[in-house]
């Protein structure tokens, strides 16, 4: 396939982007199949993929996605409703679509659509409701955007238009010529104008056609088939010009109706001289459909006109004699050289090469000029910079110190340094934020596919699931969004197969038979709190001790001295799974520890509550970038160490009455309770003889698990870049990335998670 | 950075002219100690060469990896060459290296007791490693270099810092 990649990459990413919004906007279409901005909105999105398709001369895309926009356009026109049967036509369309993407991504050649499913979506857009029940017939020229229904109440919402309507000067000469006459501006209501981009797209196919058929109107063998879909056409036509409040248009297009009706009449020779001015009412409607693009009308002088052409269609009438085959060659070809490559495209499903892609880019939103791509690799060096930026100024900060309190140089010197240096640090932060912010991106991306998602299981098991998304305007940073996807998938899906019951058994424990998950978003100081509710049958304590038992994973003692929030926590383990049978929907034994693992890469933290029989709550909870962190700096032995703020509840410093051991575990009672205290100079491998004496203790807190760190000093809290360890370092020991510190020194950056587990795995020893 | 620098890049130290040989492909080469034995890597896998500095241990990881150091913002893993080789441990002096070279597309730093020179080589005089030459397994030699007064050995540096090797060297970035 040879696409100049610049060019695929861009449609990719941009009909991606629609390609994503079409699944949410289609799942809620479904809740509301009438709604017609929300129609409309489809219908567009689909128009511009297919039209960036044609221009890209990718047939089998624009083949699928041209069936799907003449259903859609059927549901504007409200000639069928969409119900599931269509929806599922539909969702089937898109998901041959993005096959059709990954295609492209891959550089195969484009799977071609199944052609029942192209014919099925041509029958909606032939009026037929999806389990063909036969409907009256309506022309597949309905193609051309009309609709019907237009009350046509003025509105002078127009563009400060030149306002020069100049009735046009008689035209002298041929009758037939209908010059070029000054655009006036087009007076329609804001909610038709809206539409007008990719009505006018559709009117220049229709155009295309029109010519088409005129120009096999020529031919003596043909014209009966032509005449037939030129009426077609003309019908839509009218039908468009009505729309568009443009009456000369309305005009011509009854004239090139008037030829098609007396087309198969006519004698050889008039048919002749009828096709130069035919072609001359194409040209005409051709250039009104640019005018109208660029929001006016063109008022034609069709008076003369209109007398000749019909005084012309009459003659044959007066003559009724088959006139001789003597067609003058020579006019003939002239008329018709105006379309060339008659591409006997398969009937009216217009392919358009080009033109329509153009236009419909042409008008895209106003905000298109306020955003530019950026390949992401640029942000990430940005991002890196910044980092190495907030470094050297932490050292400059540190020095500045070291100046004021040696007090090296004059008072002056010492007044303006740390000025600098203050303004520096101002400067610095607001750039990283700023740099930040190009990275975050709303939750939205992910939610979005969300309803989709929920839908096809919901039909898959016949349950009935109400998907409720809040907050999803959240902002996160990139690489969050990007670990996230697959946890959170999971989760609705687990949600959805095993939380929310069949309605048969909702109804019996007295609950509505429409199950209802809830994935909210919203923000938590420097974190993002992500929560998914359902209302479904909860987890049962007892079915998982059992499991647990049975796999061995804890023993029945262990099970009985644990909490039952203890136990329902125990799906994060590894190899855990209860799902009794192995679904394609969910249950693959690797669930919920996957799910944990990924949230903890990116520092995140997951917590599930739930209520036998009454639903389940899984709340996540996610820092807003995982670039940067805020710690607290200690020191264990030699080293420093950065702790991640979020995870400290307190710091103390145990008195001897308060720290003791039982069985042979340190442990330090604080306040009420008693917590176990682990040595950080053993449990960070510090060489012998560096234990020695650790009088701090960073209370720790996981879940509602705690934990006690014995440190040796306590450095302060600070802002610190994350940099990744290296995998041949990292062996999951108890921490995860590094930092470089003021004095160009590393620094690594403690794991809590695996902090705990290697607590937990030590105490169980 | 603070002990960075230092003898910078080893194209500036002195190149030796020694062993001018005549035909074959001219290898350059960076040479450096371990105990009494003297090595080779290829110039061009050669980024830097560090005076020691502050490593910071990473609890857990491989015994042969000492820590990590920040080069110029990133951070690398630093490996002990006499660990790796099994050697015994020395105390560091004045003279020990860090060698950072570039692997696998992943940067790192072994230590090294010392750097000797940069030299040019023919390849003709460089053999392919007997069996048992000296105290490193032959798997990592990529030849023996035969100069008039004593043995080069030449490493094999993606296979010394192979995945299998030292934990997984490959992958990430």
């Amino acid at each position: 396939m040879q696409l100049d990649p610049e060019l695929l990459q861009d449609f990719l990413t941009e009909s991606g982007e629609l390609l994503d919004q079409l699944d949410v906007d289609l799942v809620t279409l479904e809740g509301s199949p009438e709604d017609p901005e929300l129609l409309n909105k489809i219908f567009r999105a689909l128009h511009t993929i297919k039209g960036s398709a044609s221009f890209m001369a990718l047939t089998n895309l624009v083949k699928i996605a041209h069936a799907a926009e003449s259903a859609l356009n059927a549901a504007r026109n409200r000639v069928v409703v969409v119900g599931r049967g269509e929806m599922d036509l539909l969702l089937q369309a898109v998901d041959v679509i993005k096959t059709q993407f990954d295609d492209l991504r891959a550089a195969r050649d484009l799977t071609a659509p199944d052609e029942n499913l192209v014919l099925a979506l041509a029958a909606i857009g032939e009026g037929k409701p999806a389990p063909s029940v036969q409907v009256p017939v309506r022309s597949a020229a309905a193609e051309s955007k009309t609709a019907a229904d237009a009350p046509a109440a003025k509105a002078p919402s127009v563009p400060a238009q030149p306002a020069a309507a100049s009735p046009a000067a008689p035209a002298t000469g041929s009758p037939f010529d209908l010059g070029s006459p000054a655009p006036a501006p087009l007076k329609l209501p804001s909610s038709k104008m809206d539409l007008l981009e990719f009505l006018v797209s559709d009117l220049d196919d229709s155009l295309r056609q029109v010519e088409q058929q005129v120009a096999r109107l020529g031919e003596a063998a043909q014209r009966q088939s032509a005449a037939e879909a030129l009426a077609d056409l003309t019908e839509a036509l009218k039908r468009s010009a009505e729309f568009f409040d443009c009456e000369p248009m309305g005009k011509i297009a009854t004239l090139l109706d008037d030829l098609a009706e007396a087309a198969p009449k006519l004698p050889e020779r008039t048919m002749a001289r009828a096709l130069s001015p035919a072609m001359s009412a194409v040209e005409a409607l051709k250039q009104q459909s640019k005018a109208l693009a660029a929001k006016t009308t063109l008022n034609h002088p069709l008076e003369r006109f209109t007398e000749a052409f019909h005084a012309l269609l009459a003659e044959t009438a007066a003559m009724g004699t088959p006139a001789p085959e003597s067609i003058p060659a020579g006019e003939q070809t002239t008329s018709a050289s105006p379309s060339p490559a008659p591409s006997p495209s398969a009937a009216p499903a217009a392919m358009s090469p080009g033109k329509s892609a153009e236009k419909s880019e042409a008008h895209p939103a106003a905000g298109a000029d306020h955003t530019i791509r950026v390949e992401v690799t640029r942000l990430e060096t940005l991002l890196n910079l910044v980092g190495e930026l907030v470094l050297q100024k932490n050292r400059l900060s540190a020095l500045t110190r070291q100046i004021g309190q040696q007090q090296l140089g004059t008072q002056e010197f010492r007044e303006h340094i740390t000025t600098a240096s203050g303004g520096l640090d101002r400067v610095t932060s607001d750039l990283q934020l700023a740099v930040m912010r190009t990275r975050m991106q709303p939750l939205d991306k992910l939610f979005g596919k969300y309803p989709r998602l929920i839908r096809d299981l919901a039909r898959k098991l016949n349950k009935q699931i109400n998907l409720v998304i809040e907050g999803g305007e959240t902002e996160v940073d990139k690489s969050v969004i990007e670990e996230l996807g697959d946890p959170l998938v999971h989760l609705m899906r687990n949600s959805a197969d095993h939380g929310i019951e069949p309605p048969e058994q909702r109804q019996a424990a007295g609950k509505p038979e429409m199950g209802t998950i809830r994935l909210s978003a919203s923000h938590k100081g420097s974190h993002v709190q992500i929560v998914i509710q359902d209302d479904g049958r909860g987890i049962d304590k007892d079915r998982i001790a059992r499991k647990a038992i049975e796999k061995g994973l804890y023993t029945e003692a262990q099970i009985a001295t644990m909490s039952e929030k203890e136990i329902q926590r125990i799906i994060f383990a590894a190899g855990f799974s209860t799902a009794e049978q192995i679904s394609d929907v969910s249950g693959r034994g690797v669930g919920m520890d996957v799910v944990r693992a990924n949230i903890e890469k990116v520092k995140g933290t997951i917590d599930l509550t739930s209520v036998h029989g009454q639903g389940t709550t899984i709340t996540i909870t996610i820092p807003l970038t995982v670039a940067i962190l805020s710690a607290m700096m200690v020191g264990i032995g030699p080293e420093t160490y950065a702790i991640p703020l979020g995870s400290i509840l307190e710091i103390v410093r145990p008195t001897p009455e308060q720290r003791s051991s039982i069985r042979q575990a340190a442990v330090m009672r604080l306040r009420d309770t008693v917590l176990p205290l682990l040595s950080g100079g053993e449990l960070f491998a510090q060489p012998e003889g560096m234990k020695a004496d650790a009088p701090f203790a960073v209370v720790l807190h996981q879940q509602d698990q705690r934990v006690g760190l014995l440190v040796t000093s306590l450095i302060g809290q600070q802002e610190v870049v994350i940099k990744p360890l290296d995998e041949s370092v990292d062996k999951g020991g108890p921490v995860s990335g590094a930092t470089v510190r003021e004095d160009g020194g590393v620094s690594l950056i403690v794991d809590v998670p695996r902090l705990f587990s290697i607590a937990q795995s030590r105490a169980r020893a | 950075m603070p002990s960075a620098s230092a003898v910078t890049g080893p194209s500036k130290s002195a190149t030796s002219n020694q062993s001018q040989s005549v035909g074959g492909q001219q290898l350059q080469l960076v040479t450096f100690g371990l105990g009494s034995e003297e090595f080779a890597v290829d110039i061009l896998a050669v980024q830097e060469i560090n005076r020691m500095m502050a490593l910071t241990r990473v609890p857990q990881s491989p015994p042969e990896v000492e820590g990590v150091i920040n080069l110029r913002g990133k951070i690398i893993p630093v490996v002990d060459l006499r660990k790796r080789f099994g050697l015994a441990a020395t105390e560091r002096n004045e003279h020990s290296r860090i060698i950072v070279v570039e692997v696998h597309n992943k940067v790192l730093g072994f230590i090294v007791d010392r750097v000797s020179e940069v030299l040019r080589i023919s390849s003709t005089i460089v053999e392919p490693a007997p069996s048992m030459v000296c105290s490193v397994d032959s798997d990592f030699i990529a030849g023996v270099g035969k100069l008039e007064d004593r043995l080069l050995i030449l490493l094999d540096l993606p296979k010394l810092f192979d995945s299998g090797s030292v934990g997984a060297m490959t992958a990430a970035q």
